[in-house]
């Protein structure tokens, strides 16, 4: 396993594309964590009220809040990590660099794993980056730090991750289908951002929350962590991880994993 | 001959409606160097494809070293495609650290292989920066790191220069020598006849002639001859009872071949009753080339 990390580290640390995708990505994913206060206090200053609740004092950073605030504001970056995964796979097709790798000896499984490594790499670090950011930030904002607050929530860090992981494997699926980076990006945005929402969005309104709707990929994965924010205007939130979304998603990671390694195993690499 | 190396029970692969490779049986033995000839689309480097792994057969079997295939064997086999494929951002010894972890080989062997194929001053630039005889050198040394028991080149010299071609022969004939196996796929026939001892020929997929390349070659094509009078010559070349074929040559000079019994000194010795002295007499050698448009037309 730590050799096919390594393998697969080689391939990358010296990748333009990826260092400059990886910079923007951590910039992104910092900026959006620490910032909400800022931009809390600055709505404030221009008067803005929720229902009569001043926005400074939400307590967005306090031990539980901060962990599904966070892993939900950050879940919207999974997308650049996407194009990464995309860029690392497709490339091994157009570089034919995956056909050379299994004659020199790596047996297809062997391939499917570095690529799994990569994507556990990336989900890891990031889960790793949003539990100290959560932690710096809610030592900071917490009015007092109380052991089991701390502790409470923190499924949300194992949904997140779960959550990218499958969303990878997705991402990694349609590059082994389309093969070519271009493409696969315009087809994971075309789908993920309009073509599933709007069918979504037309089941909830002819049915009325019609039970396929939890089933769709792209929903299951971001329905892990649900928007906590209308909490701060006394509204019911689901402020914990769902079984059902979890093994949905579970199950999603697992077709794409069975449907990337029929695509690299069982089909002649051209 | 001692060991079998690769042995190959009837192979089958299609393409949709087409066959590629149609009950394909070879036997490639250790030492040897084995051509594999064929023209474009006989299935050559589809077979080359299965062998390696990337191209998944319909129906047949293959053993490497005796043993089922499975990838770590691989490994021992060093393998020279068409078009040299590598990370193009990643510089020459950064593409060979990839192989040699997929190989298991220790990193101390780049320099070692990037100083025998002569590219070690360029290691360090990028793969995409090469020139074409570089990236096929490059290929060489990837396919030297593991110091295969086989090694594996399909169209080696394609696109490359008189010089660089000159250097992949060098190299071919260096490493059996050394007794390791060489398989080679080719359509240049001038090619496999300077290097293989065996070959086999594939035809739409089929394999329709293998045996020893010193075997084919044995015996000759007839003689060229000329003489101060080259009409006189010819003529009585035509005269000469078992004469089966006269041709006038490029250089000006007759090709002329004889029926089986015939002795070249009886020849010689009838042209010169006649008056005839040569100033060029020599043997054509048999050439795989004939043989091989001769099977193909077969």
């Amino acid at each position: 396993m730590w050799k096919l990390l390594q393998i697969e580290w080689l391939k990358l640390k010296n990748y333009k594309t990826f260092n400059r995708l990886a910079i923007v990505y951590f910039i992104l994913l910092l900026l959006i964590l620490s910032s909400v206060k800022l931009l809390l206090s600055w709505m404030q200053s221009s008067g803005v009220e929720f229902q009569g609740i001043s926005p400074s004092i939400i307590p967005f950073y306090d031990f539980p809040d901060v962990w599904q605030n966070l892993t939900y504001l950050a879940s919207y970056l999974k997308f650049f990590l996407g194009f990464i995964v995309i860029i690392s796979v497709t490339n091994e097709y157009s570089f034919r660099t995956i056909r050379q790798n299994i004659i020199d000896g790596m047996s297809p499984q062997s391939f499917l794993w570095s690529k799994q490594f990569m994507i556990f790499t990336f989900s890891l670090v990031n889960v790793v980056v949003l539990f100290l950011s959560g932690t710096l930030m809610g030592l900071l904002h917490s009015p007092s730090f109380e052991p089991h607050l701390f502790f409470t929530g923190m499924d949300f860090l194992l949904a997140h991750f779960l959550e990218l992981i499958t969303f990878l494997n997705l991402c990694m699926l349609l590059s082994l289908l389309l093969k070519k980076s271009g493409f696969a990006i315009i087809a994971l945005c075309f789908y993920g951002l309009i073509l599933e929402p709007a069918l979504v969005g037309f089941l909830n309104y002819k049915f009325d929350d019609h039970w396929l709707i939890s089933l769709f990929p792209i929903h299951a994965v971001n329905n892990l962590i649900e928007i906590p924010f209308q909490r701060y205007v006394f509204m019911e939130i689901q402020n914990y991880v769902a079984l059902g979304s979890f093994l949905i998603a579970l199950g999603w990671y697992f077709l794409s994993l069975f449907f990337n390694y029929l695509l690299i195993a069982k089909r002649d690499i051209a | 001959m001692n060991e079998i190396i690769l042995k190959i029970t009837g192979l089958t692969k299609h393409y949709g409606r087409i066959t590629a490779i149609n009950q394909l049986d070879l036997e490639v033995h250790k030492g040897s160097v084995f051509g594999l000839l064929g023209p474009n689309g006989s299935g050559k480097s589809t077979t080359l494809g299965i062998l390696l792994g990337v191209t998944q057969k319909d129906s047949g079997e293959y053993e490497w070293f005796s043993q089922k295939p499975e990838a770590s064997q691989r490994k021992k086999i060093g393998a020279i495609l068409e078009s040299p494929t590598f990370y193009p951002y990643l510089s020459g010894i950064q593409n060979l650290r990839v192989v040699c972890k997929i190989k298991d080989v220790h990193d101390s062997r780049i320099e070692e292989v990037l100083k025998q194929v002569g590219l070690f001053e360029r290691g360090n630039s990028p793969f995409k920066t090469y020139s074409l005889g570089m990236k096929q050198r490059l290929a060489i040394a990837s396919a030297l790191l593991s110091d295969p028991e086989v090694l594996i080149l399909d169209e080696p010299t394609n696109g490359l220069d008189p010089q660089g071609i000159a250097e992949i022969r060098e190299l071919i004939l260096t490493i059996a020598d050394s007794g390791k196996t060489i398989i080679l796929a080719s359509h240049l026939l001038d090619e496999v006849q300077k290097v293989c001892s065996h070959f086999a020929v594939l035809k739409n997929g089929k394999k329709i002639f293998s045996g020893s390349v010193a075997e084919s070659l044995s015996g000759n094509d007839g003689v060229e001859i000329s003489s101060g009078d080259l009409a006189r010559l010819e003529q009585l070349a035509q005269d000469f009872s078992g004469v089966k074929q006269i041709r006038k040559n490029n250089l000006s000079r007759l090709e002329v071949q004889f029926e089986n019994h015939v002795d070249i000194i009886n020849f010689h010795e009838y042209l010169i009753e006649n008056g005839i002295v040569l100033n060029h007499l020599a043997y054509i050698n048999k050439s795989l080339e004939k043989q091989f448009l001769e099977l193909l037309s077969a």
